[in-house]
């Protein structure tokens, strides 16, 4: 576990340090992969697939897509240390903070011991249990997510459709 | 007769000590204490699961054989014949050629996506293997999330091969990366929509159990009729397309991008892509079968079928040669098409995809669901 922290903390500190933007995205995608395996060994196999999927493929996809059909410039980085950068990492510092407090409030209760890490044998039912609940006490959310995604896919099609005719 | 079951419980016997062998010869490790019965049991698993690992490769070694022989039969050639018996060593050969070869990375090259890009397509390819079912009881592990794991692990493609056509440096590789990323996101939404249906009827995603339910109630390309037959159609079409096999290999068509996103790639990390690529194409004709043909079902189940049949089903050694005859017929079906059609044209292709493909499996998922609601409350 603490192996996959720093690996992931790394890979986001490569993609703010580096200098080429897709090599900023390849370190994201590590970091998105880092992020799944964390939610795997907390014993949570279908969000791991559900991160792989849709941040592993799709984001860092379209990431890569819009880099390179957009015409962008190599930038610099500033090697100095700036005012704007003390601000910056401040800001950043409290953010953190703020999320830290938040979650020791929210999940203060809960103690993570070597025990939750979960063998892929014995959780038959976890993803079962998953899709209980959801259609059980969670049935009204469901359908209106559903609708409100459909709403959004075929309002890009909309846009994609009258492109075309221009 | 008898001297051969005597024979067989002496290698059983034989076999029986390995792990307690195993267990004293890891205790002589300095800061090792392994005892009691899950210690044992966990070395068990661990060997089988290393001969259950060893015996998909050496498949996997096979396959590009047998795809070699099948295509140059049909196109009035011999195919390998000089290495081994038949030219089976073929590709050990090749192999072993590709290890020893210089390892060249082109000087303008990006050295990070170039190695990464290579690192997540080997890596990924390997864990897809994990879930895949081989009898009753038989499977690398036993998840609960086998398929979502297995589109989850491929899912890592596209990135990839947009990463690596682009740290290649080349114009070929560029171009190729973005016709293999378009056509894979294209094509794997279609190929998720189909399987949705599978997944109503079996209410899991675990590949055993998938398999279990077509064991007991029929397989999946005939039941719910015109619907999971569509489904069936365009998975196997996706999938082919997803595997960048001859008649959809736009990305590297060789007429015009030379090996699209992996032109600059050489020695052992050509030697990677190659096995890469049959491993995708094997464990979608796999994916095939476990999902729509009944898996390591030896044949549909069917009223008045006579006894012996039934206990041949059970048994998992009949299971296991079944899926094995499945997917080599799998592999010949992939071959045959290879010979058979010429290219398509990208912009048609990824339409077709778009346009066509993704209605039809929806329309497929909607009759599967007005069945599924007829049985399922």
């Amino acid at each position: 576990m603490i192996v996959i922290i720093i690996f992931t903390l790394f890979m986001a500190f490569g993609a703010l340090r580096t200098d080429k933007v897709m090599k900023a995205a390849a370190y994201l995608l590590l970091t998105l992969w880092g992020v799944a395996f964390a939610y795997l060994f907390l014993g949570s196999e279908y969000v791991f697939a559900i991160q792989l999927i849709v941040y592993g493929g799709g984001i860092v996809v379209l990431f890569l897509f819009s880099v390179l059909l957009t015409g962008h410039e190599e930038f610099q980085m500033d090697k100095e240390f700036i005012w704007n950068n003390l601000v910056q990492i401040l800001i950043a510092l409290l953010l953190f903070f703020t999320l830290t407090v938040l979650m020791l409030d929210v999940f203060g209760g809960y103690e993570l011991t070597g025990n939750e890490l979960v063998v892929l044998n014995e959780t038959q039912d976890l993803t079962q249990t998953l899709a209980t609940s959801l259609f059980t006490n969670y049935n009204y959310v469901l359908p209106i997510l559903g609708i409100l995604l459909l709403s959004a896919m075929l309002g890009s099609i909309k846009i994609a459709i009258r492109e075309e005719e221009l | 007769m008898s001297s051969l079951l005597s024979l067989i419980d002496k290698i059983v016997e034989g076999i029986r000590d390995i792990p307690q062998w195993l267990l004293t010869l890891l205790n002589r490790l300095p800061y090792v204490e392994l005892q009691g019965e899950n210690a044992e049991r966990a070395i068990v698993v661990s060997l089988l699961s290393a001969a259950l690992g060893t015996y998909v490769l050496l498949n996997l070694l096979l396959a590009p054989w047998i795809e070699r022989k099948v295509m140059a039969r049909m196109m009035g050639r011999r195919g390998p014949v000089y290495v081994g018996k038949f030219g089976l060593l073929q590709l050990i050969a090749d192999i072993v050629k590709l290890l020893f070869k210089e390892d060249t990375m082109p000087m303008t090259a990006d050295r990070f996506g170039f190695n990464l890009s290579i690192y997540l397509m080997g890596a990924s390819t390997i864990m897809s293997f994990g879930p895949l079912p081989w009898a009753r009881d038989l499977a690398g592990t036993n998840m609960s999330i086998g398929l979502l794991y297995i589109f989850a692990v491929f899912s890592v493609f596209p990135p990839a091969m947009l990463l690596g056509g682009w740290a290649s440096n080349s114009k070929y590789s560029l171009i190729g990366g973005f016709r293999a990323a378009a056509q894979l996101v294209a094509y794997e939404i279609p190929m998720m929509i189909s399987v949705l249906g599978v997944i109503i009827y079996a209410q899991s995603f675990n590949l055993q159990a998938i398999v279990e339910d077509q064991y007991q109630n029929g397989w999946y390309v005939y039941r719910a009729f015109p619907g999971l037959l569509m489904a069936f159609v365009i998975f196997l079409f996706a999938s082919l397309a997803e595997t960048e096999r001859i008649p959809f290999d736009i990305p590297e068509a060789e007429a015009e991008l030379v090996m699209g996103p992996r032109t600059e790639f050489s020695g052992w990390r050509y030697g990677i892509i190659l096995l890469v690529e049959y491993s995708h194409m094997f464990v979608n004709i796999i994916l095939v079968v476990v999902l729509f043909l009944g898996g390591w079902d030896v044949i549909f189940p069917f009223k008045g079928m006579p006894g012996w049949l039934a206990d041949l089903r059970d048994d998992r050694l009949a299971q296991f040669i079944a899926i094995n005859i499945k997917i080599y017929i799998g592999v010949f079906f992939v071959t045959w098409v290879r010979t058979t059609f010429p290219r398509f044209r990208i912009d048609q292709f990824i339409e077709w995809g778009w346009k066509t493909l993704l209605p039809l499996s929806l329309l497929s998922l909607a009759i599967v669901g007005a069945y599924a609601g007829l049985y399922v409350a």
